[in-house]
């Protein structure tokens, strides 16, 4: 049994137009000390995956259908007392905006003291000022400004303050939003490297989710794809930037520059996501991808199984064999955007 | 390169904040005659624009970039320096010279969704400029810009309020409100980084189709050094105020000299698993730029910190013997023979250092 299963699991948001498919049909699993990223453009669903899983969705969205299985017990059907004995002692969560997690009028100190004194009744005052002293090392934090309140501390000092309080209970699962996202670069690559330290102690697995494939390339093991509400690739971090099989994934990759090559020819994927209240019938990607046929209009794609990817392309069978050199080339894609007058439309 | 016309020239520009206090600390200072504090955000910076150039400033934030990038465009008035276009010293510039300077700068900002008025269409957007400067065939000059900007067709366009647009259309209508008084340079900060990956390529591809289309010369704004080596032909990285190494792209990101131009570049991660990098844990956080420390304001991170010369004498950016691009470190041996130990102790040692911190450099 994987730690966490997710299967077939439909969240959507109640809005004036009828319900929008945030997260429609996603399955994958976790196991324990994984590190999975999930990484896609805004409103592809990354985030309120996330908030379902540990159960703080905004009041109009609802799991439509689904599971998912914490091992083995399953998450969406919990009671909410029970769901609060999970949270923060077996799920944490490391949210992007760290001064809205945290609660103004206390000291860092007392927040996670109380973390501590809710989920481990009888834990006494001197045994969990030692945990906060530890965590707070841990994160490189000095343990003398536990006391200080939230406004004293830096951007970078309250995101750490946050992954102290998010891996104070030692959780075996973290859910990590764009934890990284709101910080200076030399601050994230410390913070990233802090948590990875901390999960080998602790053993936990993590979720990544975040927009940017760097940090996702050097954290994590697996990746998962996702395009308007849809996985569209998934699998190890080496196959889906080695040789994806999706073109989206393809496109992505090519979109982010990288600092260690000096001329690259990015590339720009023309038009928008579709509409999630009426989605597209077919393939989510079909209005946007430049290989798209009237079966990727008509058809929703099935997943197909090359070298440990999942790849949901009806030709991702021909990728290997003639359609990658023409999909990893910027000007096939402006091409596209020519043609279907996206380029200007997005 | 270094053949093109120079533009524009920075010399030591400064931009200083007074710290804002509160009435009663004010009127305490006032009683007690203390010294108020300043936030020194800009302080020395020095470099040159050459026509049709990309220069990136770069650094993380509250290193001064965005400031050096406003007060380029006179959005502030600097505290100290100077800047000179076209033979004329901004600082001693008539009113008809200022605002022919003004038509000359334009820039675009971070967040197109507060950059633009949500309460004025696409079309009053971008002709509000030609308004104020009185200039004529405004219908013609907007609808050019706007298909510039690859929103076409432009009366399309036209009648539309910022909320009806995306994200990267808005910042397309600030780039067509840019170009529109055909200016000769652009200060773009973080013009991408509110817009989704897939599109930025786009946005990105425009900046480029300025310098080479019309000649344009931007300076790019951006903490993100991947994008920089992307777009820009030379690159400064700035640290509390001030550069602390200036050249050109290819030299400063393969072969930094400065050691907090490399803690940055080996910070950045890199979009591919098999690729291991270095990783330098740097001590602390930015100093403050309230209480600047004397010496190199890098020093009390420095890896490579050697010694009294880093804690007593000010660096000054400038050319070094052993590689192309300029550096503002004691390490290495100075082009133009200044040497920083004759600077150290007895009484001459703070004002020499302020002297030396305005030499100019040379690249």
């Amino acid at each position: 049994m994987s730690q966490l299963e997710v299967e077939d699991l439909e969240v959507y948001y109640e809005t004036e137009d009828g319900p929008a498919q945030a997260v429609d049909g996603v399955s994958f699993t976790l196991e324990e000390g994984e590190n999975l990223g999930i990484v896609g453009e805004s409103g592809c669903g990354k985030t309120t995956l996330a908030k379902s899983i540990i159960g703080i969705l905004p009041d109009a969205g609802y799991v439509n259908d689904g599971s998912i299985r914490f091992k083995g017990e399953d998450l969406t059907t919990l009671s909410e007392p029970e769901r609060r004995r999970l949270k923060w002692e077996e799920i944490s969560m490391i949210a992007q905006s760290a001064m809205n997690s945290l609660d103004p009028v206390y000291t860092i100190r007392e927040q996670i003291v109380e973390a501590i004194e809710t989920h481990r009744p009888g834990t006494g005052r001197v045994e969990s000022t030692e945990i906060v002293t530890e965590m707070f090392e841990l994160v490189g934090l000095d343990p003398e400004r536990a006391d200080d309140y939230p406004h004293q501390f830096s951007g970078g000092m309250r995101q750490r303050a946050m992954i102290a309080m998010a891996l104070a209970l030692e959780p075996s699962l973290i859910l990590a939003d764009e934890p990284t996202t709101a910080l200076d670069v030399i601050m994230q690559d410390q913070i990233l490297k802090r948590i990875g330290t901390i999960q080998d102690e602790v053993n936990s697995s993590m979720l990544v989710i975040t927009h940017d494939v760097s940090v996702v390339a050097e954290t994590c093991d697996r990746v998962i794809v996702m395009y308007a509400g849809k996985i569209a690739e998934e699998g190890p971090v080496e196959e889906i930037f080695g040789q994806p099989y999706h073109p989206y994934t393809i496109g992505l990759k090519r979109a982010f520059p990288n600092i260690r090559e000096s001329s690259q020819d990015l590339l720009s994927i023309a038009g928008y996501p579709p509409e999630l209240v009426d989605p597209p019938k077919g393939c989510r990607f079909a209005e946007r991808c430049p290989m798209a046929t009237e079966k990727c209009r008509t058809e929703e794609p099935d997943a197909q199984y090359h070298e440990g990817l999942r790849s949901y392309c009806h030709y991702a069978d021909q990728i290997d064999a003639e359609l990658r050199p023409y999909a990893d080339d910027p000007t096939t894609w402006k091409q596209t955007a020519a043609a279907t007058d996206g380029g200007v439309e997005e | 390169m270094s053949g093109r016309d120079v533009l524009l020239e920075v010399e030591n520009l400064e931009k200083h904040f007074k710290v804002n206090q509160g009435w009663i600390a004010s009127i305490l200072e006032s009683i007690g005659g203390g010294e108020p504090e300043y936030v020194h955000a800009v302080d020395g910076v020095s470099f040159e624009l050459r026509e049709g150039e990309t220069l990136g400033l770069a650094g993380e934030s509250g290193c001064g970039k965005t400031t050096t990038g406003m007060s380029l465009v006179k959005l502030h008035e600097p505290t100290g320096g100077d800047i000179v276009y076209d033979d004329t010293r901004l600082s001693e510039a008539t009113d008809a010279e200022v605002t022919r300077f003004r038509q000359n700068a334009q820039m675009i900002f971070q967040d197109p969704f507060e950059s633009l008025n949500p309460r004025m269409t696409v079309y009053d957007t971008v002709a509000e400029p030609l308004r104020i400067h009185d200039v004529r065939n405004e219908t013609a000059r907007v609808e050019r810009a706007l298909e510039f900007a690859e929103l076409q067709p432009a009366e399309h366009y036209f009648d539309q309020y910022p909320h009806e647009l995306s994200g990267g259309q808005r910042q397309r209508v600030a780039i067509a409100r840019a170009l529109v008084l055909d200016p000769d340079f652009i200060v773009a900060d973080e013009p991408v980084s509110m817009l989704d990956v897939s599109l930025r390529a786009g946005v990105l591809s425009l900046l480029d189709r300025m310098t080479d289309e019309f000649g344009l010369s931007v300076v790019y704004i951006s903490h993100d050094l991947s994008l920089l080596r992307h777009m820009c032909d030379r690159l400064a990285i700035m640290y509390m105020g001030k550069i602390v190494e200036k050249g050109p792209t290819d030299q400063v990101i393969e072969d930094p000299q400065h050691p907090y131009t490399r803690a940055l570049i080996d910070a950045v991660p890199v979009p591919d698993p098999d690729v291991g990098r270095e990783r330098v844990e740097l001590r602390g956080e930015v100093g403050d730029v309230i209480d600047v420390p004397s010496g190199c304001r890098f020093k009390d991170r420095c890896p490579s910190y050697i010694g009294d010369v880093c804690d007593q004498v000010v660096p000054p950016l400038e050319a070094k013997r052993e590689f192309e691009q300029a550096v503002a470190c004691h390490l290495y041996e100075s082009a133009e023979g200044y040497d920083p130990y004759a600077e150290m102790d007895g009484p001459r040692a703070s004002g020499t250092a302020d002297s030396a911190e305005s030499t100019p450099a040379d690249d």
